[in-house]
């Protein structure tokens, strides 16, 4: 768990504060979810077995799937997520989590360059306009230079190796700066190189004032994490 | 981004695309050319008849009368004596009564013997020379002027019937006086010469002693005249009367089942377009699931997927009126110069039955791309996520 009484730990703001007591598919078996509180620059990382419920408790927290007011409390950058009605909880999203998933997955049909903006151009509302096209694409050019892949902006995705398209995946879920990115087994199927690039960008994500909730059973990639970010909380899902 | 996303995605799928674009342009295109070609066939069929309320000829067919006194597309069934013509202007039922003389042609054009007051019957006004004054001089429709480069004061010999190839009347050559200004009716594809000159070069030719005319064409008084004397002359005299808007009428009836079938099968071309409308969009929302999945885990609206998913459907709707606005526009513009040369197109109906057949495809386009709509608007993120 976090150190939340540590000194540095009052100064930072709480990002995300979790206490689902359980919770269950439709149809399937309740599955019990630990309790824990993640703040600024804090990293999370939720390991345990395959169907402990890493997964579904990044769904719960993106506000993916619903949490009934009685199974518990989310609370994400102070707003509680249960109760809430999917629109709702779809307009939270752009600006408060990005997503980046288990599998690399960019669309095929836009560049890479298009791909990182997606967030901005298709999830802006009047409520959350977000920033304007010219400063999404110069923190689109910013994050892919980050990711060592700016060269690259143009291609399509289907050039990309897995490692680089995993970095451009990074890049999309950091464009809007949410407050907190969830990430699922995002070292799957990456080499140790692309492992230790993707744990630089959280890190350095964090360090500037970000939050991540990441679900990894890879060791080498949480040592990384362990090495270049400020706060690592592991937290053992087999445990809850 | 959405545009470059919605033209991406259909570059992406484009066979399929360029499918549902092709059958339903063709449909499109077949639906609007139908239905405006008949409603300017109707208005033009109208507009040559108008202001004649029966036509007056030899006992035979009345569709052939029709068709040979006023759209002077057929041949008369034979002569009537211009006496009982004069008798019957003298009905206090006949308004008007214009007897006219065929049997000769020139390039192609038919020679119509008639009063200088069948000019004015056809509304139409000179636009160089002068009215003939004398047997042997002629005016020419607008078109046949045109075509054959007939000059005033030139002179010309008629060939004996109405198709090319005929016995040329050399003794009796027509010389040109004037040329009418376009009517956009038949006079347009006439030569009007005096009832004398048709008599002249058919002089020793009919065997008959008393002046003949081949149709009259006649204007009622009343419209309760229409009633009683059709019957009246086709029981009492030698004579045919037939009404051309009755006679028009049996025609376009009788080759109705054309009509309905070409209609068929532009609407079979319409659902195909719309099936593989459906197909290319059920096809693209199954492969995209992933996509869309990651989309709505972005924060993208189901709404404004949705939206992107329509304006696929509707972009194969608006590249094939493009299209299909294109074939009817060149269609039409080849009709009237070469096929249906006479043939007013009127644009403000055709421009209103492309936007309610456009309308209506974009419609139906629309009803076959909800249940993909559906689907996607029911996508489970989380379990898509979870295989991503």
């Amino acid at each position: 768990m976090p150190d939340s009484a540590s000194p540095s730990a009052l100064d930072r703001r709480t990002v995300l504060d979790l206490a689902v007591t359980a919770f269950a598919h439709p149809g399937g078996e309740r599955l019990a979810l630990p309790a824990f509180t993640l703040r600024e620059r804090e990293i999370v990382i939720l390991r345990g077995r395959s169907g402990s419920g890493k997964s579904t408790l990044l769904h719960l927290v993106a506000g993916l799937l619903a949490l009934a007011p009685s199974d518990g409390r989310i609370a994400l950058d102070g707003q509680a997520l249960a109760g809430l009605s999917q629109t709702a909880r779809d307009r939270l999203r752009p600006h408060r989590v990005g997503w980046v998933p288990q599998r690399v997955h960019l669309i095929g049909a836009l560049s890479v360059l298009d791909n990182v903006l997606l967030p901005v151009a298709l999830s802006a509302s009047p409520d959350t306009p977000g920033p304007s096209p010219v400063a999404a694409r110069e923190r689109a050019r910013f994050l892919l230079q980050d990711a060592g892949i700016d060269s690259l902006a143009h291609c399509e995705p289907g050039k990309l190796s897995v490692g680089q398209a995993a970095r451009a995946c990074i890049a999309r879920a950091l464009l809007c700066t949410p407050r907190l990115v969830c990430a699922d087994e995002p070292s799957a199927a990456l080499d140790l190189a692309s492992t230790a690039t993707i744990a630089a960008m959280f890190a350095h994500y964090c360090r500037v004032g970000g939050a991540a909730l990441i679900a990894s059973h890879d060791s080498a990639f949480v040592d990384a994490l362990k090495l270049q970010a400020e706060f690592v909380t592991e937290i053992s899902m087999d445990a809850a | 981004m959405i545009i470059r996303l919605l033209s991406k995605n259909i570059l992406y799928s484009l066979w399929s695309f360029s499918l549902a674009v092709l059958l339903c342009s063709l449909g499109i295109a077949s639906t609007i050319s139908i239905l405006w070609l008949q409603t300017s066939l109707e208005a033009h069929a109208a507009r040559q008849a108008k202001g004649i309320d029966l036509v007056i000829g030899a006992k035979g067919s009345g569709v052939q009368t029709t068709l040979a006194a006023v759209y002077h597309a057929d041949v008369p069934s034979g002569n009537i004596s211009l006496a009982s013509i004069e008798q019957l202007a003298k009905h206090p039922m006949v308004a008007r009564v214009e007897p006219i003389s065929l049997g000769d042609s020139v390039a192609g054009a038919r020679i119509v013997g008639a009063h200088n007051s069948f000019i004015d019957f056809y509304e139409a006004r000179l636009a160089l020379g002068a009215l003939p004054a004398q047997p042997m001089d002629a005016v020419l429709g607008a078109r046949v002027a045109a075509r054959t480069k007939l000059a005033i004061g030139e002179r010309f010999v008629g060939n004996h019937g109405l198709a090319a190839g005929g016995e040329a009347h050399d003794s009796h050559p027509y010389a040109v006086v004037g040329v009418l200004a376009p009517t956009g009716r038949v006079i347009d594809d006439l030569v009007i010469t005096p009832l004398a000159s048709v008599w002249l070069a058919h002089e020793g030719h009919t065997g008959s002693t008393e002046p003949e005319v081949t149709f009259a064409l006649v204007s009622l008084a009343s419209p309760i005249a229409m009633a009683t004397l059709p019957r009246f002359i086709n029981t009492q005299t030698n004579l045919q009367a037939s009404a051309p808007a009755i006679e028009s009428a049996r025609l376009l009836a009788n080759f109705g089942w054309v009509s309905t079938i070409v209609k068929g099968f532009a609407a079979a071309l319409i659902l195909s377009a719309l099936l593989a409308t459906f197909a290319a969009l059920a096809q693209a929302v199954e492969r995209r699931q992933i996509d869309i999945a990651l989309m709505r885990a972005m924060g993208v609206p189901r709404l404004r997927i949705g939206l992107l998913l329509v304006s696929e459907t509707l972009a194969t709707v608006l590249v094939s009126t493009l299209i299909a606005a294109a074939m009817v526009l060149l269609g039409a513009l080849w009709l009237r110069g070469h096929a249906l040369p006479g043939l007013v197109l009127d644009w403000r109906v055709g421009g209103v039955i492309a936007l309610a057949c456009v309308t209506m495809a974009a419609l139906l386009a629309f009803i076959a791309a909800l249940p993909c709509l559906w689907r996607a608007y029911r996508i489970d993120v989380a379990a898509q996520l979870s295989r991503a």
